[in-house]
């Protein structure tokens, strides 16, 4: 096994380990957020036939 | 640094090697500015210039920014998955279509993806020479400027992700600052209610209408293969996701108007419909600004050309691991290369295009259902690596019918609905949600069905 295998081996097991610290979440304000933006942008999209 | 830890970061910033949270090197602003960079290029302009055929200016605004917010806030979603785990998509879609059924997928959206940038190269041929008119000199070989153009901007590609943040940090400013002149100058050479009230000569429609939110869809979604390569190498989910949205979303359908702006202009002014940018900004703009403006639209090509050759030579990576970043950079600047001295790419544009665009809601779709609805956010990274031992994904000899089929089927699902080629509707009840709309929503559909029948791995 060369050292970039041992290497991708070694991540992969520190990424599936308990005590990895991930980068911060997308939380749920994140999605209520997002999916304001979806349906403000379907509302001006559909209504933008009107005009 | 000994040369097994250069090979080490090399292969987690220009390879497949997931990056861990300590390696992140991307916060929301340097994101965005490179995804801007990307987004911004004479295309841009050309697409404007394209939305003032079918609508007036205030549904093409409606169109450029919520039409394209909206598809890029949904499609773009998974990309939380690529700040999580520090990987590609294409990595976690090897689950969805098998290691083969990646390797297939993606070459076949590189085939139909990358003559955009023998496009690029042929827009900056373009601006170069109107530059050169404007300045009273010889004009130049347009193979020879798009050639330029590919191997200066593969170049930037080649040095690595420092020169190319390098660049966009000073382009993308600059850019935008033009960009901002430039609406005011395209405002100020003709009353603002000829650009307000603008609606085409032919007059509009509600088909029209909906061919303009598809070019909108159609524009924005063509990133997806490439979409995680930015946001991989980011701090924060929350800034990789918006980091892409807002760099097309705002940045790139900001020059998009300013396209519309400069064509409803100059069709004012010469009575001409021009989509050239580099012929209005000459028309339109004094001296100075419109000698600046070209230069910096003219680079804009080749900064597009720079994240483009990186993003699209990371994602092979995903599919031929043994072989280099650099001579993927080579060997899709060979495959522009051989495009541009053809000549003839933009004259077949709209055909690549119309095909490719077929690939991407499918594919997207298929991400979108897998991440949130089929494997939860959760994967098995070993068999996605295919580490001893663990091969999971393997499927039927290395594809994922399942997968593939929903691929295909949104393919011939939007080609069902509407024929873009000869601008058809067949099904008008359908071409309400758009083809590529439609093809997105059917698509996740069908996936989520037919992976609730049988085994998940």
């Amino acid at each position: 096994m060369n050292e970039i295998e041992k290497e991708l081996k070694n991540r992969i097991e520190q990424l599936e380990s308990k005590n990895y610290v991930f980068p911060k979440r997308f939380d749920k304000n994140d999605y209520i957020i997002t999916f304001i933006v979806v349906i403000v942008c379907i509302a001006f999209v559909v209504g933008g036939a009107f005009l | 640094m000994n040369n097994t830890e250069q090979e080490i970061v090399r292969e987690t910033q220009l390879g497949t090697m997931p990056v861990m949270t300590n390696e992140r090197m991307y916060g929301f602003l340097d994101a965005v500015l490179i995804l801007s960079g990307y987004c911004i290029a004479t295309w841009s302009y050309t697409q404007g210039a394209y939305l003032t055929t079918l609508v007036g200016f205030k549904q093409l605004l409606i169109g450029a920014f919520f039409g394209a917010i909206l598809m890029l806030a949904i499609y773009q979603l998974p990309v939380i998955l690529s700040v999580r785990y520090g990987i590609d998509i294409w990595v976690w879609l090897r689950a969805a279509l098998g290691y083969k059924g990646v390797v297939a997928v993606s070459i076949a959206v590189i085939l139909v993806n990358y003559p955009w940038y023998a496009v690029s190269a042929d827009m900056f041929a373009s601006s170069m020479n109107t530059l050169a008119g404007v300045l009273h000199l010889p004009q130049m070989p347009v193979r020879a400027l798009s050639l330029f153009c590919v191997i200066f901007g593969s170049w930037v590609a080649y040095k690595g992700l420092k020169a190319i943040t390098q660049a966009t940090r000073i382009l993308v400013p600059l850019l935008l600052l033009v960009g901002v002149f430039v609406f005011i100058a395209g405002f100020m050479s003709v009353p603002a209610d000829v650009i307000v009230n603008y609606r085409p000569a032919e007059g509009t429609d509600i088909t029209k209408y909906i061919i303009s939110i598809e070019a909108n869809f159609a524009f924005v979604i063509t990133l997806v293969g490439g979409m995680a390569e930015i946001p991989r190498l980011s701090k924060t989910e929350k800034g990789g996701f918006w980091a892409g949205v807002l760099g097309q979303g705002l940045a790139g359908s900001f020059f998009v108007v300013l396209g519309a702006v400069m064509a409803i202009a100059t069709q004012y002014t010469t009575g001409v419909a021009e989509s050239d940018p580099t012929v209005m900004l000459a028309t339109l703009s004094a001296p100075v600004l419109a000698l600046c403006s070209l230069l910096l639209v003219a680079f804009a090509n080749i900064g597009t050309q720079a994240v483009g050759a990186y993003l699209y030579a990371v994602m092979l990576k995903s599919s031929f691991k043994r072989i280099s970043y650099r001579k993927l950079v080579v060997i899709l600047a060979v495959y522009v290369g051989i495009l541009c001295i053809w000549g003839r790419i933009t004259e077949y544009f709209g055909s690549f295009l119309t095909i490719g665009a077929c690939v991407y809601a499918p594919l997207a779709a298929v991400l979108f259902t897998d991440f949130f609805f089929i494997r939860k956010q959760k994967i098995s990274l070993k068999d996605a690596y295919m580490l001893d031992g663990h091969n999971a994904y393997e499927y039927t000899k290395g594809f994922n019918l399942k997968g593939i089929a929903c691929i295909i089927f949104g393919c011939i699902i939007s080609l069902v609905i509407y024929d873009p080629i000869n601008s058809i509707v067949h099904i008008p009840a359908l071409f309400y949600f758009t083809p590529t709309g439609f093809s997105f929503l059917s698509t996740c559909v069908l996936y989520y069905v037919l992976n609730k029948v049988g085994k998940k791995r």
